[in-house]
Formats: C-alpha cells, structure tokens, sequence
C-alpha cells in the first residue's frame, strides 16, 4: 500500500445475520469516515474522503472493497472529489477493485468528480460480483472548474469500468473526454449539457420487464436526459445528461430508491447530505 | 499493340481484389446497413441533425470517436491478430467490443449486420481457404451463442483473405460506414444526392485522419465511447417513432 499516494481498504464479514466491519484501512491521502448513522435504515455506511479535498497531479490512488457473503454496505463520499490541474500534464490515477460475493449487496455512491483546468484522470474499476450478488454503482462528472469559468477546460479522462459477474466479463464501459481535442458542448459529446451520471445495477431478477418498467417510468424527464438500456447479463446501465447537478443527481437517487424498494423492500436512501452544502 | 503497353496477369490480379473490396464496402452491398443509424435518428426526431451541416458535424464526432475506437480499432487489431495467426484473440475481441456497448439495440445491430455478411460473403466465396473456414466458423459461434458478431471482425477475416494491409483495411471500412450513412442520411433528413456526395467527399480527409490515429492505438482503447454518441444509441430503443431498428 505504500507505493500508492493514498489507500484504502474496506472489507464487511457477516456476523449473526448483521454485517460486521473486517478491514479499515487507510494511508497517504486517504480517509475513511466513521460509520455513518442513517435516518431511516441501520445499513451499515461510510464516506470515503480525500484529503485537501481533491487528488493531486500525477499521484496515484487505490481503494479497495471487499463484500463476503450476505454483507451489506453503503460506500459514498463525503463532498464531491476535486480533480486538481495538473500542470505539469502528469496523469492522476485512481484504481478501484471491488468483490462482492453471494447474498451481499453493495451501494458505492460516490459523489461527482469536478476536474480542474488542466486535469488529466484516469480511472479503472475492475469489478467482481458473484452469482447472487447485487451491484449499485455510481459514476459522476462535471464540466470542471476553472479560475475564470470556462467549462471543460480539464485536459483529458478516461473512465474504465469492467463488471465481471459470475465469472464472465458483462460490461466494460469506457469514457474517453478529450477537451484538449474536441468541444465538450458538441453534438455527440454533452450535446450542450454540463453533467454527466452514470448508474450500473447488476441483481439476478433484472431481465428485459424490468429494464422496461424502469424506461417507462424514468424517460421522460424535463430537465434532464436519461437513458437506460439492458446489459448482457442481469442488469442495466443509466445514463443522464443534464444542466444542473442536483436534477442529476435527484433522477439519480430516484432511481437507486425504485431498485432499492423493489429488490430489498429497503426504504429512501438518505445518506443526510445537504444539498446545498454539497454542490 | 506493344508489349510494353500489355497489361500483366499481375496487374489484373490486383485490380480484381480492389474491385472485390468495393463490392463489400458499397452501401448497395445488402447487409442490412440501411436499416442502422447508430443512433443519428435520435438526433433527427430530436431536431438535433436537421440539414447537410448538422448531419456532418455527427458524422464526423461519430467517426472521431465510437467508430475510431469502436469498428475502426478493431478491423486493425483484428486483421493484425490474424496475420500472426493468433485466432483465439478475434473471439476476446468479439466479446470485448460487444460488452463495451451500452446500448443493447446497437449490440443486436451489429450482430444482424455480421451474420448478414458473413452469408453473402460465404454465397460469393465458397473455397477451402483458412478464411472462409474461418468465416463459416465464427457463423457457428455467433449461431451457437458461443460468440456474439461483429461485422468488423467479419471484414478484417475478409481483408486478409484478400492479403490487404491493417491501414488500407480501416480506411475501406471506414468508407464503407460513410458511404451507407450518407445514404441513410440522404434517405431520412432528408438530403439532397448531390450534398450527399459533397458531404461525403468532405469527409474523407477525417477517416484518413482517424485511421492515423488508428495505427497508433493499441487494444486498450477498444469500445470506447462518448456520452452524447451512446446517449442518442441508448434513447432509440425508446423513440416512438422509428424508421431504423438501431
């Protein structure tokens, strides 16, 4: 763990029908919260947090999350993950291994990342979950920050998600931004919207009526974009595009809600952030 | 007429395996291209891709980027895996390009299109090659669920059996994708023929740039994409109205 600039380590065993803690660890730049207390459920959550806010120029960073089976965990953030310029055009490197086995489910997130003029990411997920297993997987982006407004004047991302269930790879999903090369705005890129979302749910009872029940409540929306489509094995991916952050997020989260409900009889999730303070 | 102005068997050859490559990148060629937009047709109904400049503009995002990495990549990364005689790489390659993709009409398209070259192809070309065992062979795959189908890996088979070099290959395929969507686009926005051809010749000098580009990548770019591309392929499956099937 020491050859990365920051690392964490999370592992959940189960214990007489609850989910117990195995493995806290953290190094260099990283943070792990205390347990957080959620108001309508007693699922065990944490907040993953960098420090200063952000990941810095050309380091590298590694967070693992290991589920055993029957575990249940809520993994998010604790503010949104600056990307911080990188001047030097040295890449920043985040890599996230998660498992999650039988009977377990997990909830990773995570709030959007905002990458500096400048920055240039890289980010790859290699994801394990067992037959059985459920998957509740965020991804978020924003068009960046800079001094003087400008948007999308980070320098180049790549996000990488492989999702091997039951031992097959089902999804590998990849996102190349290159706003050193193309308009962000453009037709085909953001189409003229400013945030993106992504949300994977892989659970064994997804099949083609669910994905269908799920389009045609969450389609139409008037602020937002969404689609949704089915993998190649049981589950779907979202997608939205939209101007403002919150009426992502807020599609986002209603969505993970109906999952939610429908798969665990769980109810809202509150993960007791405000809003306003966040974004 | 003199000796020196004969033309040689050599010379035929080679013109003929030109001829033959045309023949499957024509957009007449029926594979059922015609019956894809790989997404344009969720710009079209949004009023997004309306007249010759808006219909360009996609083309070219789409090329820069779902096509360079996507079908373009892998005609490159498919024919040099062939050439080294490394088969075994195709079938990762068929699964690695259709599990990239998000949206699940354009997985089945580029099935259908695959399975429909693959019959002409075997109709037109019915030897004991290694390729056209090959071709017959990855039919069985797809038809067996074994593989998923990709016409670009179908294509590349195709160019090493006509011995065309990887960066002669891409650009053909990229033609081919440009010609069958200028008709689509000529077809459904519509537009003029003769913009059509403007638009396309317009577009040559972006898929020689790309298949540069191309040349230089390696497999860990295959199946990449950008949002508004994959965005436009997902929301089709739900457009009300729809004269394409992707």
């Amino acid at each position: 763990m020491d050859k990365y600039d920051g690392y964490t380590e999370l592992s959940f065993i189960p214990k007489n029908g609850r989910t117990l803690v195995d493995t806290l660890k953290y190094h260099g730049q990283s943070r792990v919260s205390a347990r957080m207390q959620l108001n309508n459920e007693d699922t065990l959550c944490y907040f993953l947090i960098a420090m200063g806010g952000g990941l810095t120029e050309g380091e590298d960073y590694y967070t693992k999350i290991s589920l055993a089976e029957d575990t249940r965990a809520i993994i998010s953030t604790q503010a949104p993950t600056y990307i911080f310029k990188c001047d030097n055009h040295e890449i920043t490197h985040q890599i996230n291994e998660i498992s999650v086995k039988k009977d377990a489910i997990l909830e990773y997130l995570p709030d959007s990342l905002i990458p500096y003029r400048n920055a240039r990411y890289r980010q790859d997920s290699e994801i394990n979950v067992e037959k059985g297993g459920t998957l509740i997987y965020t991804d978020g982006l924003t068009s960046g920050w800079s001094p003087d407004g400008t948007e999308f004047s980070y320098e180049d991302i790549q996000l990488k998600t492989q999702i091997i269930y039951d031992g097959n790879l089902m999804y590998a999903d990849n996102v190349i931004l290159e706003p050193n090369v193309f308009k962000m705005q453009d037709l085909g890129f953001f189409d003229n919207y400013k945030n993106y979302d992504s949300l994977v749910v892989v659970n064994e009872k997804i099949d083609d009526a669910f994905v269908k029940e799920l389009q045609d409540k969450f389609k139409q929306q008037d602020k937002v974009r969404v689609g949704i489509s089915k993998l190649e094995g049981p589950g779907f991916v979202m997608r939205i595009l939209g101007d403002n952050i919150n009426f992502n997020r807020k599609v986002l989260m209603d969505c993970v809600d109906d999952i939610r409900g429908k798969l665990f009889g769980s109810p809202k999730l509150d993960l007791r952030k405000d809003p306003r303070f966040v974004y | 007429m003199t000796k020196e102005n004969k033309i040689t068997k050599n010379q035929l050859e080679k013109i003929k395996k030109i001829l033959e490559v045309f023949q499957i990148c024509d957009s007449t060629f029926p594979i059922g291209t015609f019956n894809h937009s790989y997404g344009m047709e969720t710009y079209l109904r949004d009023n997004k891709v309306t007249d010759n400049d808006s219909f360009e503009k996609w083309l070219g995002t789409f090329l820069q980027t779902q096509f360079k990495w996507g079908e373009g990549l892998l005609v490159k990364l498919a024919l040099e895996a062939l050439q080294k005689g490394n088969v075994e790489k195709i079938w990762q390659y068929d699964k690695e390009i259709t599990l990239s993709t998000s949206a699940i009409e354009t997985r089945k398209g580029a099935k259908l299109i695959a399975l429909q070259m693959i019959e002409l192809i075997l109709q037109i070309y019915d030897d004991d090659s290694p390729e056209i065992k090959l071709v017959k062979e990855y039919q069985e795959k797809i038809n067996n669920d074994k593989a998923y189908g990709n016409p670009a890996i179908v294509f590349a088979i195709f160019m090493k059996y006509k011995d065309i070099p990887a960066f002669e290959s891409t650009c053909y395929y990229g033609y081919s994708i440009v010609t069958t969507m200028v008709q689509n686009a000529v077809r459904t926005i519509p537009l003029g023929q003769k913009s059509g051809q403007r638009i396309m010749h317009d577009i040559f000098d972006v898929v020689l740039k790309l298949c540069e580009e191309i040349s230089q990548l390696d497999e860990r770019y295959l199946g990449a994409n950008v949002p508004g591309i994959e965005m436009s392929q997902i929301r089709h499956e739900t457009t009300v109205f729809r004269l394409f099937m992707s």
